[in-house]
């Protein structure tokens, strides 16, 4: 592989759940998403940072790519800040509303346009949605052997990879052909902030629905063209994604620990120790 | 629209079919109330797999007739055994390896996965779930849209209800190739199988860096021992090489739910609340008043650790 290794990190723009905001609910209860600061997931920037540590030992080419409203092309001008060659933003209205599965869907139709590629990347699972299931759906979806919930990457060579992975009562070591999808833990890694002399140039890259189409020309010349693409540049149906192609739906979203229950302090004293011992002897805890 | 057959995928640890799986056969019960409830066996070491699960109370056990070497090959394995017996919903404990297997299976089969759920209820022709979102601050209600679905359940949000039964085994004839079994694992290395798995215990005492060196997790320990728990850590007590990951809690670490939780000298960051804030009853020891962990504690202590914990492990002691 004199060319090096063509490597394709997934990524996927949340809200920062850990900032504190004056309105972390709407009025019926549901998490204000547009209160909280939009970051990269944090394990798809150990997704990235994966990739391009080994890029910069085999050599080769890191493209990212995130499906997401025009809002997105700022976390893909993130990852060009922080060392990506290139970013695909996968952006059709159509695709509002689709779940893990209509997701994975349009994620294959990009890579088999993307082409032939060696390494697929995701992060292990979101912060929003928690669930864990586009990398291997993906990876079901292109019929690539994969690797999920990896700690560290040991080696890539001779077309295999060999990575770590932490289960429940084991640690397992694995090893898979190129191609491959990987999903990275968080952790696995210390993600790289943006580099100033990157972020001189990317902060003027631009997604074409961003500039409403305008000077997309001069954009590309200049090398600050983030690549969109629709439905129907993927071939894409309208029966495949969104709300129509997603099998699963939510029906209502309650927020939880936001609405505290009350605590009870408890004194730093025998007593008290005494008093809490027998409350949760009482709730048949213990 | 009644559903016919649950297919429970069948997890087995040194002592036997997996708690969780055990309370994901719960589950399947309340999900699919009459329905034949079917074992499913798919595995490297197959025969002893199938003969602890046919030590379960289900109508059956199906053991794939092929070594399963990986998460992927299960899956396959699994959906040409549904594919045979016929529609099912099927439903996973939600361990590191049931995650895995779970949405290779919704994939393979095209079906809806509705993943770590914490409870479901059949509505009208629907079954609701619900599972927490956003590291646990939120829980969201699941509508699956299909006659069937795939499901993994959260860690003791379903009680183990199963008695013994003596099931049938079945073997199912699987087609597997060599491309479903590419990924494959070159080594194992398991952990102290003695110790009680974290995510299956009752009870559980994590320690954080309030405990200042390794050696404050002897605190820890004596009260684990005196609640008859197991032993979590932050990740940054794991991180420092106090304890070893397989006793992480936390979003990178391990999920828990267990009837008692009680994190000592832990900061209790967005990414540890995850992993914990759904356990019924938390108890929290911190010096600083301010720490996040009080925002989801039943029970908070502001203390030094070292002064409260040794009073609390006593007063344990008496009454266990």
């Amino acid at each position: 592989m004199a060319e090096g290794l063509r490597i394709v990190v997934c990524v996927k723009q949340v809200p920062d759940l850990s900032v504190k905001v004056a309105e972390p609910l709407r009025s019926n209860g549901t998490i204000n998403r547009a209160a909280f600061p939009a970051i990269i997931n944090p394990d798809d920037l150990c997704a990235l940072e994966m990739g391009l540590l080994i890029r910069e030992v085999r050599g080769g080419r890191v493209k990212v790519v995130s499906m997401g409203p025009p809002t997105a092309a700022e976390a893909l001008r993130d990852c060009l800040c922080r060392g990506a060659d290139e970013a695909i933003l996968i952006c059709d209205s159509r695709f509002a509303g689709s779940d893990t599965f209509a997701t994975a869907v349009i994620l294959a139709a990009a890579m088999r346009r993307i082409g032939s590629v060696d390494l697929i990347l995701c992060g292990r699972q979101t912060a929003d949605g928690d669930t864990g299931q586009v990398g291997p759906e993906l990876a079901g979806l292109l019929g690539l052997p994969q690797i999920t919930r990896i700690s560290e990457l040991m080696s890539i060579e001779r077309g295999h990879v060999l990575a770590r992975r932490n289960l429940d009562e084991s640690t397992q070591i694995v090893e898979a052909p190129l191609p491959c999808l990987l999903t990275v833990n968080r952790g696995a890694n210390l993600p790289r902030i943006q580099n100033a002399r990157l972020t001189g140039r990317f902060k003027k890259a631009r997604a074409p629905s961003e500039v409403q189409g305008q000077g997309i020309e001069q954009l590309r010349q200049k090398g600050l063209l983030i690549e969109e693409w629709s439905a129907d540049d993927l071939g894409i149906e309208s029966h495949q994604c969104g709300i129509e192609g997603s099998p699963t739906r939510i029906a209502m979203v309650e927020a939880m620990s936001v609405a505290q229950s009350q605590q009870v302090e408890i004194p730093a004293t025998e007593a008290g120790m005494d008093d809490l011992v027998r409350m949760l002897a009482a709730k048949g805890i213990i | 629209m009644a559903i016919n057959r649950a297919y429970v995928y069948i997890e087995v640890d040194a002592k036997g079919v997996r708690r969780t799986v055990r309370q994901a056969l719960t589950a399947a019960a309340v999900i699919a109330p009459g329905a034949e409830i079917i074992a499913v066996v798919a595995s490297a070491k197959g025969d002893a797999d199938a003969a602890a699960a046919s030590m379960l109370k289900v109508a059956k056990v199906v053991q794939a007739d092929a070594a399963v070497a990986s998460s992927q090959a299960a899956a396959k394995a699994i959906a040409q055994i549904v594919k045979a017996q016929g529609p099912g919903v099927v439903v996973f404990g939600n361990t590191s390896l049931g995650r895995e297997v779970a949405p290779c299976l919704a994939q393979e089969l095209g079906l809806p996965l509705v993943p770590d759920v914490t409870s479901a209820q059949v509505v009208g022709d629907h079954v609701e779930f619900v599972r927490p979102i956003y590291a646990g601050k939120a829980m969201a209600k699941v509508k699956p849209l299909a006659e069937t679905f795939v499901v993994t359940t959260r860690a003791n949000a379903f009680l183990d209800n199963n008695e013994s039964g003596a099931a049938p085994v079945e073997k199912a004839t699987v087609a597997l190739t060599a491309d479903d079994q590419k990924a494959k694992v070159v080594s194992l290395v398991q952990r102290d199988t003695t110790k009680i798995e974290l995510t299956e215990a009752d009870a559980i005492v994590s320690g954080g860096m309030g405990l200042g060196k390794a050696e404050g997790f002897k605190q820890v320990e004596a009260l684990a021992d005196a609640l008859r728990a197991a032993v979590g850590a932050s990740r940054a007590a794991v991180n420092a090489g106090w304890v070893d990951h397989t006793q992480q809690v936390g979003q990178t670490g391990k999920t828990v739910s267990p009837t008692l939780y009680v994190a000592l000298g832990i900061s209790g960051a967005i990414q540890h609340q995850a992993g914990m804030s759904s356990s019924k009853c938390i108890v929290a020891v911190n010096k600083d008043p301010e720490a996040p962990i009080f925002q989801v504690a039943d029970y908070g202590i502001v203390a030094d650790l070292y002064s409260v914990v040794p009073l609390l492990t006593e007063e344990i002691k008496k009454v266990k």
